[in-house]
């Protein structure tokens, strides 16, 4: 540095009339470290693209109806007709999966990059009682991976349905079903996000937070699935459909075995609001 | 003003910051000297309220750092220049910890043309030199223009100029009546900064007095003298400028005369000597003898 300065630069005196700390101040605050930093952007747009790029390609590759209904056998066209619109909802939410985990990755991002950094500390100078700047964090990705998610579902379907239509293929984009499965996902990534977030508070690395929501997001339904299908007990199928990845494939319209849709609903809180209090209450604790 | 109380912190079996009460006061340059390890940077996290005590409190002005309404307004605090997201710009940073308590724009690019950010603004942390990085925590410490300043290591990576900067910023904040406590492991560097030092080794405070008594101290030109008849040639010697010091039964630290005025006046006396030893000390060589037991990390040989 060869920036000459004076010391005797204008300080004021001690105790001016600046502002008080506010929770909506650091929220102010923690919406500008999120959009400052390079990582969000990317991880946002390559959740979107991912979607959207994979419902395009699932919609694209699904045959022609009158294709499909020529090759099954006579017994099974009813089956393929009644399921129809479903397809629909595969393309769309094929990508949904590839999404909660970049979500995921963002959500750990965005507290272990404070801790591996030494960011922490300052944040926790700037606001000592350290809460407000955890719920501020959450509330402000919250919003950010709902509204990624809303656009991303929304435009997956927008993209899915025309294609299947002009394939002969049953699918409403402006149904109730398709604009509840629209906010179900916009929810679901949402709730990635704070569950994420959770778990890289729980863990303080990036490296151990992303396995740990990775872990829980991908390897737990597939080792439930393995299991069941292995020993063929019931009960770990039916504990299966408790999994936060199975529970927001449902809020996104695909149906998660028999769960009716608050179940879905309240198990996905469940996860992130564990998450949430673990990581909340571990940051309060432990030194920074 | 800082208070500490029976401030303890342990980590594990290990004892980092050991009972320390000391009382820093406003309007003065207090500086926390101590070799790497002391315990001054957990000592300052704890006011700070990033570490917890095991014991005691800390205090800033009655009240824990928490419990502050406005906290960057009471205390600013450089305590690791790289407590800063890499990935983030200096002004993003500023900009982002001035966003949680309402301080305004131009407050930010105040504290930046303070501390001579200037021309790197706009570019991201992770390429910061150390120096730049201790100028950035400066900046940030400076937002709401606090009462208090906690500088742990604030010379730490400057160029010359920036020592004698950070130099003249502390005596200048001193002499408006704000409290300021720094910290550094270097003798000489708190000599020309602060009015009070307070010395910490091994997590237990060694000394706490003004810079001047210290240095009187620390610059004393005593003779050690062993003898016999310590009474009588204390007596002997007694006077207006001297000073007698009873090290050990026979040994005796004299101040305020020449080896060779005390071995005349022995001679006068008839008082048998077994040892005349002219001492002087040095700022560092009295700093290493107060704090020599209580290096933490110690290199065997010695260059």
């Amino acid at each position: 540095m060869s920036t000459a300065t004076s010391p005797t630069t204008p300080v004021g005196h001690p105790h001016t009339s600046l502002g008080r700390l506010s929770f909506p101040r650091v929220i102010r605050s923690e919406w500008i470290k999120l959009r400052t930093l390079r990582s969000t952007f990317w991880t946002l747009i390559s959740a979107v693209v991912l979607v959207v790029g994979i419902a395009a390609l699932v919609a694209v590759a699904i045959p022609e109806k009158s294709l499909l209904v020529d090759r099954v056998p006579e017994g099974q066209r009813a089956a393929i007709e009644a399921q129809s619109a479903a397809f629909a909802t595969t393309a769309a939410t094929a990508g949904l999966t590839f999404a909660s985990l970049v979500i995921a990755v963002l959500g750990v991002l965005v507290i272990s990059g404070e801790f591996s950094t030494g960011q922490i500390r300052s944040s926790f100078t700037a606001v000592p009682r350290r809460f407000p700047v955890f719920a501020a964090k959450t509330l402000v990705l919250f919003v950010v991976a709902f509204l990624a998610g809303l656009v991303s579902s929304a435009a997956s379907w927008a993209v899915a349905v025309p294609i299947l239509n002009g394939k002969g293929y049953e699918g409403d984009l402006l149904s109730s079903d398709t604009l509840w499965a629209i906010l179900g996902a916009g929810a679901y990534l949402g709730l990635v996000a704070v569950f994420a977030l959770g778990v890289g508070a729980i863990l303080k690395s990036t490296a151990g937070g992303i396995a740990g929501a990775l872990g829980v997001l991908l390897v737990l339904p597939i080792i439930a699935n393995l299991v069941s299908g292995l020993t063929r007990t019931q009960w770990v199928a039916d504990a299966g459909h408790y999994l936060i990845s199975n529970a927001g494939q449902g809020l996104a319209g695909v149906g998660n075995g028999d769960l009716e849709p608050w179940a879905n609903v309240v198990t996905v809180l469940v996860w992130a609001a564990v998450a949430f209090i673990a990581g909340s209450v571990l940051l309060q604790r432990r030194d920074a | 003003m800082i208070q500490l109380d029976h401030l303890t912190k342990r980590f594990g079996a290990k004892t980092a910051v050991d009972d320390i009460t000391v009382t820093i006061q406003p309007g003065k340059v207090t500086g926390f000297l101590g070799p790497n390890g002391a315990g001054k940077s957990t000592t300052m996290r704890m006011i700070m309220g990033l570490d917890r005590p095991t014991r005691g409190q800390a205090l800033i002005n009655g009240k824990r750092y928490a419990e502050f309404r406005s906290p960057l307004t009471e205390v600013g605090a450089l305590l690791d220049a790289k407590a800063i997201h890499t990935g983030r710009t200096a002004y993003a940073h500023l900009l982002s910890l001035a966003a949680t308590h309402g301080i305004p724009k131009s407050r930010v690019h105040e504290v930046i043309g303070m501390t001579g950010l200037e021309s790197v603004a706009s570019k991201r942390v992770g390429g910061f030199s150390l120096g730049m990085g201790q100028r950035l925590g400066i900046a940030a410490a400076m937002l709401g223009d606090p009462a208090t300043l906690i500088l742990d290591e604030p010379v730490n990576g400057l160029d010359p100029e920036g020592v004698l900067w950070v130099r003249q910023f502390a005596r200048h904040l001193a002499s408006q009546g704000r409290t300021i406590f720094l910290s550094s492991h270097l003798m000489s560097e708190m000599a020309q900064t602060a009015d009070h030092i307070v010395v910490l080794g091994r997590g237990r405070v060694l000394a706490d007095a003004p810079v001047d008594s210290i240095l009187a101290a620390a610059t004393r030109h005593a003779v050690r003298v062993r003898t016999p008849q310590p009474e009588q040639l204390a007596r002997a010697v007694a006077g207006a400028d001297v000073a007698v010091t009873g090290v050990e039964a026979q040994l005796l630290e004299i101040t305020g005369l020449t080896a060779a005025q005390i071995g005349e006046t022995a001679a006068r006396d008839g008082i048998v000597l077994h040892e005349l030893t002219p001492i002087s000390a040095s700022l560092e060589e009295a700093y290493l003898e107060l704090t020599q037991d209580d290096v933490e990390y110690r290199t065997e040989v010695s260059r």
